[in-house]
């Protein structure tokens, strides 16, 4: 009886430790989760990562210091490209190895192994556009080359640190707490994971749904209309960062290819497949990727040498897609922000030369139809012949389900977007083989212009604009790589995938866009279309650019004499900048509709002080409020009829939505406004013909009773800051970690710049960075965030407050270990 | 021996959970329960071992919320979990919990056939 009593105990204690050991469903193995030798604890003692004192670091050739400085930002010196690098990625990894992990993750579609069957889809989504297959290429490239061998190498070194810090984690049961919530194991790292986060980037940055959208528009308004309203030339006045004048060619008009409903119910899945992989994971494969640059010569600064200015404006999260870091052996000397997980700085500054980029916004994806047919079974028609599908066949492991097979087919398009009805193949850029990491090893050495136009010569993919500014003097903006060129068919539209359209050659490297000291002293880009009217190449469409305004604003500034000598401070200042270009534009309007409607009290004189305001979209705004709900409803009683009478499905394609996130739309009423007519105000709905006034008019009263609805009849009550706010979103997808909402100034079209501007910004500035090439230690940057993604360390979001209040912390340029320092040893 | 003493039972298996959690981690309390029902007590076999994980466990949490923002991560926990914080220390606190009544199952049962063992032998 006792021995049964016993007995019966003891299995009692061994299921309780073994319930108690799994994980069932979202719930997290309770024991191994809360035990405090190994569980979660472990992460509060992580809260403060060594800064002094020695570290053993076997596989280093030699000891490598390391200085930390304000915002716990490492400053390298070693004496090896190995050493350097491979402390770079164990310190990255000690930061930010869940966010590394997750970033390969998403891109090889692994993320249902650890998060579960809801991310089967997603994986489906990143597989088919063939992210893995794109860094594959890149691979085989770079080991065919000396160069590339040599950047294999550093990722190798890179791999090495971060596996170093993995299997130190692991022995001291440290793994960090994300690791231990969801309830698995890191893998160790290697080269060809510092691929797939590049590819993750190309995904943001070169990927568009452009061609299926104005498809699915066409469908329903027809092509004719269609191309109108998404014209390929902006319709407004814009300021190309590369005027010309451009080599002599003469490209054909391209033709206006009908699309049918078919073709529609098609592009409108294929538009969904890429769709399931926007909302992964905050700030990875979603986001705003909007940005802005510049660089001003040394005859316009008080100085007297360049000054140059980058914010890249991409998702902004807990913790942030940017590292800050010093990299310092005898071939690097660098500062500057790099992604977590792969090596080298990607914006910043070397002993010579600073540099940061904004994306060109070029089509970089093209949609074919595949033609298929019943008589020949998994073949497509090219060229008059049926050729096999390439079939790439996965297996995506699902936690705590059998895993799921998958197989994507390829043309020589592309991969097949669209599984089940008519076929679309997407041919994109980021599948091809682009040395990026290559070309960035190179431009941190770079020390002056030709080298760094050197470096990039095997950029590929996204194609960006490249500011640079050297401590010679010189400035410029440059867009190397690889945009495609077809020679029939209208690459605005779906393209016929069985031969005539295919891509035929590309733009060649001395015809792309590039601007060296401009007699006007300055070089900028903010996604505008980066050429003029008469480039004799086909770069992308006016929904592929921004709409110019950020531009606009930011050339302003340059241009305006009363701004110089241009200093830090005036950079910074511009960076700032909360005025909307387009506000100024409307605003007269706006105070003149008001005057019509009759308005009274209050309200009335809200209205016609926007007449005298200067659009600037800051917190206290009570114009600024009155002009963005008057912009969205203009917006809406303009093309809302002609959307209605379509039925253009927003619900099915919400970038079709009408609203001031729109490029072409807010471009072509910008246009329609000044001519003061346009068919387009007329109501196809009711059949009335109206004038731009007419339209203002019932924009103006329905704003007016949006606004009253929301925040009450009080104009005192509509400050801007209230309407507008910024979050930054946990990277794990948890509310605690996430910081906000905060009220904040700017919208989509200030260079302070705000996506979605309502109701709450999640992108926008993700880095501001002046340097000043006369002085290096003067130059200056910050992140909204912080260094670690432990979100019990100071450094987890300490630089919110400073990027909130429009300041910078200093760019820190240690030339050497300073005496408080780490020392890792071989 | 039919009667060890509170004192070795709680002190047995607080040490024991506390030190053997340090390499095993998850599974310390089931060994520091059997340790402690090794002793072959009849009486307080379940609650003295338990108090014993509980308080071994809990010294430890106490040292490090001394010594680290381990509240300010309980705190975390509880909201990513859905439950109240109590500060910060309900999960803690539900550590040492759990940790008490696994090493109290196991050293009752351990007791009971070790006792059974030498009452044969006797």
């Amino acid at each position: 009886m006792r021995f049964a009593k016993g007995a019966g105990f003891l299995v009692l204690a061994l299921a309780l430790t073994l319930i108690l050991d799994m994980s069932l469903g979202p719930i997290p193995a309770i024991l191994p989760l809360l035990n405090p030798g190994q569980g979660v604890w472990t992460e509060a003692g992580q809260a403060v990562s060594p800064t002094s004192g020695s570290l053993a670091l076997p596989g280093l050739i030699s000891p490598v210091e390391v200085t930390y400085t304000a915002g716990g930002v490492p400053h390298i010196f070693a004496k090896n490209d190995h050493d350097l690098f491979m402390v770079q990625g164990y310190l990255v990894a000690r930061d930010r190895l869940f966010e590394m992990d997750l970033m390969r993750r998403q891109a090889s579609g692994s993320l249902a192994a650890i998060l579960g069957p809801s991310y089967v889809a997603a994986d489906k989504a990143e597989l088919s556009l063939g992210l893995v297959v794109g860094a594959r290429r890149t691979l085989a490239v770079m080991e065919q080359s000396a160069a590339g061998k040599s950047a294999l190498a550093d990722m190798s070194a890179y791999a090495q640190g971060v596996n170093a810090l993995i299997r130190q984690d692991e022995a001291a049961g440290n793994l960090p707490v994300y690791f231990k919530l969801v309830g698995y194991q890191p893998t160790p790292w290697t080269a060809f994971d510092s691929l797939l986060v590049q590819e993750d980037l190309e995904q943001v940055l070169a990927l568009s749904t452009g061609p299926l959208d104005v498809s699915i528009l066409a469908s329903h308004i027809g092509t004719q209309k269609a191309l109108q309203l998404v014209p390929v030339l902006p319709p407004n006045p814009q300021f190309p960062y590369d005027p010309g004048p451009y080599p002599p060619t003469s490209p054909a008009p391209l033709p206006a290819d009908v699309v049918t409903a078919a073709q529609a119910t098609a592009a409108g899945a294929a538009s969904g497949l890429i769709a399931q992989a926007k909302p992964l994971l905050p700030g990875i494969a979603q986001g705003f990727e909007m940005s802005n640059n510049w660089a001003v010569s040394g005859s316009l600064t008080a100085s007297g040498k360049p000054l140059l200015a980058g914010d890249p404006h991409l998702s902004l999260t807990l913790p942030s897609i940017w590292y800050e870091m010093q990299l310092v052996d005898p071939n690097y000397h660098v500062e500057g922000v790099n992604f977590p997980g792969a090596p080298g700085i990607v914006i910043g500054h070397n002993q010579a030369a600073a540099w940061s980029a904004t994306d060109t916004e070029n089509q970089a994806a093209f949609d074919y139809i595949e033609k298929t047919s019943a008589a020949h079974p998994g073949r497509y028609e090219f060229n008059g012949r049926w050729l096999p599908f390439t079939v790439r066949h996965y297996t995506i492991a699902v936690k705590g389900r059998p895993s799921v097979s998958y197989s994507v087919d390829w043309t020589n398009n592309g991969p097949i977007l669209d599984q089940y009805g008519v076929r679309i193949a997407m041919r994109w850029t980021g599948d091809y083989a682009s040395q990026d990491l290559v070309a960035l090893l190179a431009m941190d050495r770079a020390t002056n212009l030709p080298e760094f136009e050197q470096a990039l010569s095997v950029w590929s993919c996204p194609v960006q604009n490249w500011v640079f500014a050297d401590t010679h003097g010189d400035i410029a903006l440059m867009a190397p790589g690889f945009y495609p060129l077809v020679s029939h068919g209208n690459p605005e539209l779906l393209l016929d995938g069985s031969g005539p359209d295919q891509w035929t050659g590309r733009i060649p490297a001395n015809a792309q866009p590039r601007i060296v000291n401009p007699a006007w002293g300055f070089v900028w880009s903010a996604n505008q279309r980066v050429v003029g009217a008469t480039y004799p190449y086909d770069i992308g469409q006016s929904d592929d650019f921004a709409n110019g305004y950020r531009a606009d604003t930011i050339h302003a500034f340059l241009s305006n004499p009363a701004n110089r000598p241009f200093t830090v401070a005036s950079m910074e200042r511009l960076q700032s900048d909360n005025q909307d270009h387009l506000a100024l534009l409307l605003a007269p309007y706006i105070a003149a509709a008001g005057a019509r409607l009759g308005l009274t009290g209050s309200a009335a004189r809200a209205v016609e002080r926007v007449g005298s305001w200067n659009g600037t979209m800051d917190t206290g705004s009570v114009s600024a409020t009155i002009y963005w709900y008057f912009l969205g409803a203009y917006l809406q009683a303009t093309f809302g009829p002609w959307w209605q009478a379509d039925k253009v499905p927003v619900a099915t394609d919400p970038n079709l939505a009408i609203s001031p996130e729109n490029t072409p739309l807010v471009e072509d009423l910008q246009v329609f406004t000044e001519s003061g007519e346009s068919p387009w105000f007329n109501n196809p709905v009711t059949g009335e013909t109206r004038t731009a006034a007419d339209v203002m008019d019932t924009a103006l009263a329905k704003a007016l009773g949006q606004i009253e609805r929301a925040y009450g009849h009080n104009p005192a009550r509509w400050a801007w800051g209230r309407v507008h706010t910024r979050t930054f979103n946990s990277l794990a997808g948890l509310a605690v970690l996430s910081r906000g909402p905060y009220a904040t100034g700017g919208d989509i079209n200030t260079p302070d710049a705000a996506s979605p501007t309502t109701p709450t910004s999640t992108s926008g500035p993700s880095w501001r960075m002046v340097v000043d090439l006369s002085n290096l230690a003067d130059s200056v940057g910050v992140y909204p965030g912080g260094q670690s993604e432990n979100p019990l360390s100071a450094h987890y979001a300490d630089g919110l407050p400073i990027w909130l209040g429009y300041r910078n912390r200093p760019l820190v340029d240690l030339p050497a270990p300073s005496a408080q320092h780490l020392t890792f040893q071989p | 021996m039919t009667r060890s003493s509170p004192v070795v039972l709680l002190g047995v298996s607080g040490l024991a959970v506390w030190l053997v959690g340090l390499w095993m981690g998850p599974i310390a309390p089931l060994v520091a329960g059997a340790l402690a029902g090794l002793t072959g007590a009849r009486r307080g076999a379940f609650v003295w071992p338990a108090l014993g994980a509980f308080f071994g466990w809990g010294i430890w949490f106490v040292s490090a919320a001394l010594t680290s923002p381990m509240l300010e991560l309980g705190r975390i926990l509880s909201n990513v979990l859905g439950l109240p914080s109590l500060g910060g220390a309900l999960l803690p606190l539900l550590a040492c919990v759990l940790a008490g009544v696994v090493a109290g199952v196991s050293s009752a049962g351990v007791s009971s056939l070790v006792g059974r063992g030498r009452s044969a032998a006797a």
